[in-house]
Order: structure tokens, then C-alpha cells, then sequence
């Protein structure tokens, strides 16, 4: 389907994100491991700005409440999220974990025993466990 | 009023994102009238699609960009 739709897109550009975008993503990883802490509500209004790319007055006007509310919860449910990652840390481990596994399959293609990826893979693994218990 | 969103798509853990037009009416249910981009921040470097000649027509015919969808295309070097 992806194919079939850079087919016929008529400009391609390759180029580094460093702003309010990148933002936004990590925000967005944040909510897929920590989204079931927040409320029913919550959960929608987050989903309509950052997955649906709704604006606060749409929002407001959406769900009939006000332009303040909409801001005030989208305020609280990034400071929760963000905040739980700075305690719990689940999404820096997963990464470390994501790391560990590119290890593994670039070891995997190489086809012959390296003893400088086992170092590499218990450096990761240490790291991981040190990271448990300083949060 | 048409607006050009960015919406996310793909599973949790990779994001993947599609530039569409969408009637303002209908702006919670999904429904969307073109497809007009993808983004995709899950290579190295990120990738931008952005069919260039049918965002000018859109914004020529009234449809106005959000805040990121205006970044992404700007970043894709399309002038609005």
C-alpha cells in the first residue's frame, strides 16, 4: 500500500526533524506505554489533539465544553505522562532494550561468533539494570 | 471549512503519519476526503512524502493547514 502510494507522490524529501514534531512524537510514545493511567477522557481529548491533529476550539467544540478546559487537560495529561516516564522510566528501558535487539540482529547477519558483541550486549544489559534502581 | 491534517496511523512503538484533507465538519469521525502526504519518523533519516502540487491546489482552493501539517510541508520546502 506504501508503494503503491509514493507512486505517484511527486515530491520526495529526506531531511531531520528537530522541533515541536519531534516533540510530539516522543509525547505520543510516551502515551502508547503510559495512555491506561489516564482517564476515559483524558484519553479521548489527547487522541483528538496529538493523533488526530485537532485544534483546542475544534476540541472545545466537539465535546461542548470550554476552550480553557480542553487547554487545562492537555496541559495535565503531558505533565502526568512525562512525569511517569521521569519515575518509572519504561520507555528509556524499552530503547536500551530496542538497542540490545539491533545487537543481536546485526550479530545475526554477520554469521560469525564476535566475542566484542557479547561485551557489548552485557554493557547494554548493566546499563538496564542500573537504570532500575536509580529511579 | 477543508483542512489539512496530519494524522497518525501504525501500531504502538511506530508511528506513522498521513497528510490528509478533511472537512472541518467532521473533524473527530476519521473521514477524510484526500490523501496528500506521509510522514514516517521511524527511519534514519526521517521520510516526507508530500504530494507538493496537490497541497497547492488545496490551499489554493481555501484549505487551511494545522500547525504541524504547515511545519511538515515548510520542512518538505514547499512554499504557502
Amino acid at each position: 500500500m506504501y508503494n503503491t502510494c509514493v507512486k505517484f507522490l511527486t515530491f520526495t524529501h529526506v531531511f531531520f526533524i528537530g522541533d515541536e514534531m519531534e516533540k510530539n512524537i516522543e509525547l505520543i510514545s510516551l502515551y502508547d506505554l503510559y495512555g491506561n493511567m489516564l482517564t476515559d477522557r483524558q484519553k479521548e481529548i489527547f487522541e483528538l489533539y496529538y493523533i488526530s491533529d485537532l485544534s483546542l476550539r475544534e476540541i472545545a467544540e466537539n465535546k461542548s465544553i470550554s476552550y480553557q478546559a480542553v487547554s487545562d487537560s492537555i496541559k495535565s495529561c503531558k505533565n502526568f505522562l512525562v512525569d511517569l516516564e521521569e519515575k518509572l522510566k519504561i520507555r528509556t528501558l524499552n530503547l536500551k532494550l530496542d538497542e540490545i535487539r539491533e545487537i543481536c540482529v546485526e550479530s545475526k547477519k554477520m554469521n560469525n561468533y564476535d566475542a566484542s558483541i557479547n561485551e557489548k550486549i552485557i554493557q547494554k544489559l548493566e546499563e538496564i539494570n542500573k537504570n532500575i534502581f536509580e529511579r | 471549512m477543508v483542512k489539512i491534517r496530519l494524522r497518525r496511523d501504525g501500531a504502538k512503538k511506530s508511528p506513522y503519519y498521513t497528510l490528509v484533507v478533511a472537512d472541518s465538519r467532521y473533524p473527530a469521525d476519521g473521514r477524510f476526503i484526500e490523501k496528500v502526504g506521509t510522514y514516517n519518523p521511524m527511519v534514519e533519516p526521517a521520510e516526507l512524502n508530500i504530494d507538493k502540487e496537490k497541497v497547492l491546489n488545496w490551499i489554493k482552493n481555501g484549505a487551511k493547514p494545522t500547525e504541524t501539517a504547515k511545519s511538515l510541508i515548510k520542512k518538505a520546502g514547499i512554499e504557502i
